[in-house]
């Protein structure tokens, strides 16, 4: 079985072979060019600038997270004035957190990014993530019931969008692919909306 | 051409009352009662005052409920102060389902609720309707949309129909699965559903436990009664005491917990009957509460086949499927209605093959192409389950001391037993139009869907599973929250799940998805 670098099958030889058509021109707006940036069935990581979004968010997550903890620490040495050993494996659990939370800025961001990856094909897209737990989930194209393109305000600065999309099923009735350019987001979810004739809806 | 506007049934103000905010009225009316007795205090008075209007105004909105039919939809208006007026095309209902209770049968009237396609789509609850007013909405409603149906064309749904354009009646059906009193017996025996009547039954026992101060020190009401029970009856058994009156009473118990099993199976699955209409299964069951429902063959999602040991004993199985689809406005798709209903809650296995090429036309049950998974599946669930075997009993040795050790070893060799038999046991197969997934040794279970309800493939790999290279594969469907079997096929070589889920992936792209 022909892989690529990246674990994934060569894209199969799909139902339509044709080009996909470029949208039809009824919305207000600027259309970019859809058919052949973004569905040309190669996968590719999201864009690099995510690694940076997810250590902001952890850097903020861990900065209230180990005040929350040293404020509390403080208050009990000085109101409670517990022995020396409680205070010093109470250090400790705080000095841990810190590790832990210092593994998450610094290493963490990167291994996550390199195991996420997402390819747009003719008729569907398939999403990887994960890096010990890992999964490829592939949604075609007639089943997305429709598409959210959602952006926090740290995304926002940094110009990212997650896309979400919602199908009709259960365990994955929202699968999402977070750290997309903005722009590369919207066109693939204009990519996938502008339907063939097999749409269900 | 608007027919006249209908309303609803007188008897509907008996019904209000006994819903919503119309159980307050009673009780309300109560503690007016009490308090011309003097026996009253501030907050009844407040209660009182508050509900009294809740409960009139939602009277008021059974009162204001009317229903018109038109060319093509059926218009409900309701309220007096706060106008609704809901539009529902006759072709987005799919299905009129009635649930009557004892009340209802007595007074020849049945709670309706129609139920729609998935999506935005309006659906609607009407209490109460007459009996004949049931009978022409069926009629209109469903003679409109086999004409809607035949002027668009004919659907995905895979097979050719008999719709007969503007027939009056709806045709007889030929039924599929009809259970005798005594089929239900040996249902109850099989399905052990004591376990819900003596949850739902604990609960009552300890509130009212709690009520009456029935409760030893620790406020567990049923040590209080068990205790001398268990006392009296080692007494009553000769012999060796306690370990007689331990099996003696576990004995006792699943006996009870199987008679009430079937007595839950009588009440709620009494007169089971579900017969093929057109393109639609419909299922009548119910011995006070009756419910008709039915089902449009295209809104099964999966059908899932049960066999338990007792079943095989018996040389039956039960049938279930999974439905989706109708949901209200405003809410979104997740919390679209799904259900698992019963096809045939027992029903021969040498059936089982014609049965379901009817559910799911186009399958052959006996010719689904079997593929195993991979041969290191009994390794790893050896692994498992001595891990298992290993830990559960040491967590366990605080409370069971010295009977960890057989529990030890019990484990052991099911575990070995269950490395042995499950893996030949479990196989997937992806005939055209389907996807199968078997699974279980003891405990069997056979999921089925149609490509065209596959709504995404996920293939996954645990570090557990990178050490193999293998991979399970999993096939999402709608409605599957509380399934019993869902479709994930594990312990598949790697090269074979990325295939698998592509192949899978490809033809649920090539096929249409409808609610």
């Amino acid at each position: 079985m022909e892989t690529n670098s990246t674990g994934l099958p060569a894209a199969p030889p799909g139902p339509e072979s044709e080009p996909v058509p470029a949208a039809p021109p009824v919305l207000a707006g600027p259309r970019l060019p859809v058919a052949d940036s973004v569905a040309d069935g190669v996968e590719r990581p999201v864009d690099p600038r995510a690694i940076l979004l997810n250590r902001m968010v952890t850097a903020i997550v861990a900065a209230s997270i180990l005040s929350g903890e040293l404020f509390a620490l403080l208050i009990v040495a000085v109101s409670a004035r517990p022995p020396l050993w409680v205070l010093g494996l109470a250090s400790a659990g705080w000095l841990a957190t810190l590790g832990l939370f210092l593994w998450l800025v610094v290493v963490w961001p990167t291994l996550h990014h390199r195991h996420q990856a997402y390819r747009v094909g003719a008729g569907r897209i398939e999403i990887r993530s994960g890096v010990f737990w890992r999964r490829i989930v592939s949604v075609p194209r007639s089943r997305i019931q429709h598409i959210d393109v959602a952006q926090g305000p740290i995304q926002r600065h940094l110009g990212l969008a997650k896309l979400i999309l919602h199908t009709a099923g259960t365990d994955n009735a929202q699968v999402e692919l977070d750290g997309l350019a903005h722009e590369t987001a919207l066109r693939i979810r204009d990519h996938l909306v502008s339907g063939g004739p097999d749409d269900a809806l | 051409m608007h027919s006249d506007e209908r309303r609803l049934h007188p008897f509907s103000l008996l019904f209000a009352l006994g819903t919503g905010a119309g159980r307050f009225l009673l009780p309300g009316l109560l503690v007016l009662f009490a308090a011309r007795r003097g026996e009253w205090d501030q907050w009844q008075m407040w209660i009182s005052i508050l509900i009294v209007p809740y409960a009139v105004a939602s009277l008021l909105k059974y009162l204001t409920f009317r229903y018109q039919f038109r060319p093509d939809e059926l218009v409900i208006r309701s309220g007096m102060i706060f106008h609704n007026e809901r539009h529902i095309p006759y072709e987005r209902i799919h299905n009129i389902a009635t649930v009557r209770n004892i009340l209802h049968r007595l007074l020849g009237v049945a709670d309706v609720r129609l139920e729609t396609a998935g999506g935005q789509e309006p659906e609607a609850r009407i209490q109460v309707l007459g009996m004949d007013a049931v009978e022409e909405m069926r009629r209109r409603v469903f003679s409109e949309r086999r004409m809607a149906a035949a002027a668009a064309g004919a659907d995905g749904a895979g097979d050719a129909s008999d719709t007969v354009p503007g027939a009056e009646m709806e045709p007889a059906g030929t039924t599929l699965v009809a259970m005798s009193p005594w089929d239900l017996a040996l249902f109850g025996l099989v399905d052990n559903r004591g376990g819900v009547v003596v949850a739902a039954a604990l609960g009552i026992f300890f509130e009212m436990s709690w009520q009456f101060g029935f409760t030893d020190r620790w406020g567990f009401a049923p040590t209080r009664l068990l205790v001398p029970f268990f006392d009296r009856s080692v007494d009553m058994l000769p012999g060796s005491g306690v370990v007689a009156a331990v099996l003696a009473g576990l004995v006792g118990l699943f006996a009870v917990l199987r008679v009430l099993s079937m007595g839950w199976a009588f009440v709620n699955l009494y007169g089971f009957r579900l017969s093929l209409v057109g393109r639609d299964l419909s299922c009548v069951h119910g011995l006070f509460t009756r419910i008709a429902t039915s089902i449009p063959l295209h809104r099964v999602q999966v059908v899932v086949v049960r066999e338990r040991p007792l079943h095989r004993l018996l040389g039956c199985v039960e049938v279930k499927v999974e439905t989706a689809g109708g949901g209200s406005v405003g809410e979104g798709e997740q919390q679209r209605k799904a259900s698992q209903q019963w096809l045939a809650p027992l029903l021969p296995k040498e059936r089982l093959a014609a049965f379901l090429s009817v559910v799911e036309p186009g399958l052959d049950l006996d010719a689904l192409p079997w593929e195993p998974v991979d041969p290191r599946a009994s390794v790893r669930i050896l692994k498992r389950e001595m891990i298992g075997a290993a830990l559960i009993p040491l967590a366990l040795v605080y409370y069971i001391r010295w009977w960890a050790i057989p529990l030890f070893l019990v484990l052991l060799v099911s575990g070995w037993l269950q490395s042995r038999h499950q893996p030949e046991r479990m196989g997937y197969a992806t005939p055209a139009g389907f996807v199968a997934w078997r699974s279980g040794w003891l405990w069997r279970k056979i999921s089925i869907a149609r490509a065209s309800k596959i709504q995404s493939v996920a293939v996954s790999e645990s570090p557990f599973d990178r050490r193999y290279a293998m991979a399970g594969v999993t096939v999402d469907t709608a409605g599957a929250g509380s399934s019993v079997h869902r479709i994930r096929i594990p312990f598949l070589d790697r090269a074979r799940a990325l295939d698998l889920a592509a192949a899978l992936a490809g033809r649920a792209e090539a096929t249409e998805f409808r609610w």
